[in-house]
């Protein structure tokens, strides 16, 4: 059979091919107007499922980062208290020293009975510090965690560990009781500790100061060591931090790589699809014009 | 001589006469949709015995014809019914992914913000604004899955509505295509081959396949019956409408389930099939995400006492009717334990609704919820590919088919000018003819007999 072409298929196929040559350009052209490659699931779907998975683990991560920050203030502000307090108690040691050896008579003794009072309600207020109206030292429980109740000193807070989500898999306690620093859970808090040093400068018992040098020494341990244990944490929450920083470059990185447009290749795209279109245009007009009918007289 | 070179130059010019007007009627629809060329059909009339041989008595137009093969017909039919079911198909589910909105409106970003409200809240059980933060995110995402099940909705009616108005457009082409059969069979027998009644009849059951995927066959006579799984339809001029059920099922008047082909297959699969299966889906995830929030919030405490559920819904329609039914912020259950003392500040519940995020808690254990939900997305993107490039495959086909059809069918302007120059050339050798005929016998009748004068 001759292939006869007739005049409907020939404006019909151009029409349709140049349709088909501008439905390319426009894609072309959206690629670079909206920067996306990826704009729905069926463009490319195991790529959206990628960019989907990437996106909540982005979003995992920044959080990470915000919990990791908090964890971080906490972890400050606690050990900023505890090095006071071992300063003071370092204090307290040294007026115990000087006492026990002082032959100054009540009047000094007197002095140095002030001067602990003062740090023992220095070290109260210390303990029960809050950081956004939350007790530091306190676990869960509202309470001021350090207080005399009928005339006995009293931990009123709890064991609660304030525990912050550094990554998936790992959380960390950001801080420690008053129970275990100030030796409550040992029975030999500070606070009573001060108590009977201030009564023992007083009556100048002397064997009692001996005695206290070495609870004060105790109580200095309990403090360091919970400052050893903030500093464990803290140095695993600026390791999580740089993590958290270098996972969310990568995050980013490989999250545009699969859902952004690659500049340079969609430019080039689009001046050919451009060039596609134009030529498909200058077709058809060629195409419509020759007719027998013109050469007819 | 006789008179008999004038008749035969007559029957000539009047070939020519009804060629030209062929011609002409072909040129005039060169671009009318679903005409096919018409060719006038000559034939040499009887001859006459004459003591030394046959003479011929000139020319007999046998029939005015239409350059149609019923093979291309089918090939076009069948090819267009298949690409316009996918295509039908494609653009609801891609209409449903518009709906879902993913990745950036969509439902997922509301699950991050939730879970980031949780964790926020983990951080700080007392603060005020991150309660109510937690509240509102709640919305958020109860609404976000209420909006894409209604959008699924949405398109579910009109997916009905659309096959409803389909198939009453089908009943109208029925009727018309038996009121054609008795238009054909009236004048074929009056007159000849009704050529364009037949390219009418002929357009109505391309649109019929493309609609219903119908098969036809030649009766006697020039009509023609068109049926559909070995159920008739159309039968001379007698027409079986069909109809559709609230299942969307399509019913023969006989009572007989009919399975449709074209777009009418690809409305009734989008309508049972495809948009359903999405509302599951969402459901699925509205049921998950309730259980798993609600049972780890009554599992905590808050000031007053237990947590109680934080999502609420109706079982019958759990995504369309998913909604908050915690009202009060001071009630939201931060802390494992109940105290006394009541522990303000643990935030260890909250923790692990935020924990949610990757727990495995949702399609039986099997996903974490935002990898159930990406997981409906990303099918349903897949679903939308692989049904484009099956109804751009089916378009191509059907494109093809229809090119080589518009081969034998379509009017080609330049063909036709060379027909009109052959009947005009005809035409003015006839008319010639005829002048020396007349000639012949002037020199017959005017110039005999006049020998010396």
């Amino acid at each position: 059979m001759t292939n006869r072409i007739t005049n409907r298929m020939m404006t019909d196929l151009g029409v349709r091919r140049m349709n088909e040559r501008l439905t390319e350009f426009e894609r072309a052209q959206s690629d670079l107007n909206t920067g996306k490659r990826l704009r729905v699931a069926s463009d490319d779907p195991a790529g959206m499922s990628r960019a989907l998975g990437l996106r909540s683990q982005l979003a995992a991560n920044a959080q990470a980062k915000r919990n990791a920050d908090d964890g971080r203030m906490w972890v400050d502000l606690a050990d900023s208290r505890l090095s006071t307090i071992g300063d003071q108690l370092q204090r307290v040691r040294e007026l115990l020293i000087t006492a026990r050896n002082s032959t100054n008579g009540p009047g000094g003794a007197q002095a140095v009975a002030t001067e602990v009072a003062e740090i023992q309600s220095s070290i109260t207020a210390l303990a029960n510090s809050r950081k956004s109206g939350r007790p530091v030292f306190g676990g869960f429980v509202s309470d001021d965690p350090v207080a005399r109740v009928a005339g006995t000193w009293t931990y009123q807070g709890d064991a609660g560990p304030v525990d912050r989500r550094l990554a998936d898999n790992e959380v960390v306690q950001v801080n420690v009781t008053g129970d275990e620093v100030f030796g409550f859970n040992a029975g030999q808090d500070v606070f009573t500790l001060l108590d009977t040093i201030v009564t023992q400068v007083t009556s100048a018992d002397s064997a009692g100061m001996g005695a206290s040098i070495e609870a004060i020494d105790a109580a200095l341990d309990r403090v360091l060591v919970g400052r050893g244990k903030l500093g464990t944490v803290a140095n695993r929450i600026e390791q999580a931090q740089f993590r958290n920083q270098a996972d969310e470059i990568s995050l980013r990185t490989v999250l545009s790589e699969t859902e952004d447009t690659d500049l340079a290749a969609a430019i080039i795209e689009l001046q050919m699809q451009e060039t596609a279109y134009q030529a498909a245009q200058g077709a058809l007009a060629r195409a419509l014009q020759p007719s027998l009918a013109q050469f007819l007289r | 001589m006789d008179f008999s070179a004038l008749h035969v130059a007559l029957s000539g010019l009047r070939a020519a006469q009804v060629g030209i007007d062929t011609t002409s009627h072909n040129v005039s629809n060169a671009s009318t949709e679903g005409f096919t060329r018409q060719r006038v059909d000559l034939a040499a009339r009887r001859p006459r015995p004459l003591p030394v041989g046959q003479l011929g008595t000139g020319v007999d137009i046998t029939d005015i014809t239409r350059a149609r093969s019923s093979f291309l017909d089918a090939r076009v039919r069948s090819s267009i019914a298949g690409a316009a079911e996918l295509g039908v198909r494609a653009s609801f589910l891609a209409r449903a992914e518009n709906v879902f909105a993913e990745p950036d409106l969509g439902i997922s970003g509301a699950l991050e913000g939730l879970f980031d409200a949780f964790e926020e809240l983990s951080l700080e059980p007392t603060d005020m604004s991150a309660r109510s933060g937690v509240l509102g995110q709640l919305d958020t995402v109860a609404r976000r899955i209420n909006q894409v099940y209604e959008g699924i909705e949405v398109l579910r009616a009109d997916a009905r509505s659309t096959l409803v108005g389909t198939v009453a457009e089908v009943n109208d082409l029925l009727g018309q295509v038996a009121q054609l059969n008795v238009g054909i069979l009236e004048t074929a027998v009056s007159s000849g081959s009704p050529n364009d009644l037949m390219d009418k009849r002929d357009l109505l059951v391309d649109r019929l396949s493309q609609l219903l995927g119908v098969r036809v066959s030649e009766q006697g006579g020039g009509s023609l019956q068109v049926s559909l799984g070995g159920v008739s339809l159309v039968s001379g001029s007698n027409v079986r409408p069909l109809s559709v059920d609230a299942a969307g099922q399509i019913l023969h008047p006989s009572g007989l389930v009919i399975t449709p082909g074209g777009e009418i297959r690809g409305l009734q699969v989008a309508l049972v099939t495809d948009l359903p299966g999405l509302s599951a889906d969402l459901d699925a995830l509205a049921v998950d995400l309730a259980a798993a929030l609600n049972s780890i919030h009554t599992s905590g405490f808050h000031a007053g006492g237990a947590g109680a559920d934080l999502l609420g819904y109706s079982p019958s329609e759990p995504a369309k009717t998913l909604a908050r039914v915690l009202s009060n912020p001071a009630e939201l259950a931060t802390a494992s334990t109940a105290g006394p003392p009541f522990p303000a500040f643990d935030g260890s519940n909250a923790g692990r609704l935020a924990g949610l995020r990757t727990a495995l808690s949702a399609n039986g254990g099997t996903a974490s919820l935002p990898d159930a939900l990406h997981g409906i997305v990303v099918t349903l993107g897949r679903e939308v590919a692989s049904f484009d490039t099956a109804a751009e495959t089916q378009v191509g086909l059907a494109e093809a088919a229809e090119r080589a059809r518009m081969l034998v069918h379509g009017v080609s302007v330049d063909e036709e000018m060379v027909s009109l120059m052959e009947y005009q050339r005809m035409y003015e050798a006839a008319a010639r003819v005829i002048t020396a005929v007349d000639q012949a016998l002037d020199t017959l009748i005017n110039r005999t007999g006049l020998v010396g004068r």
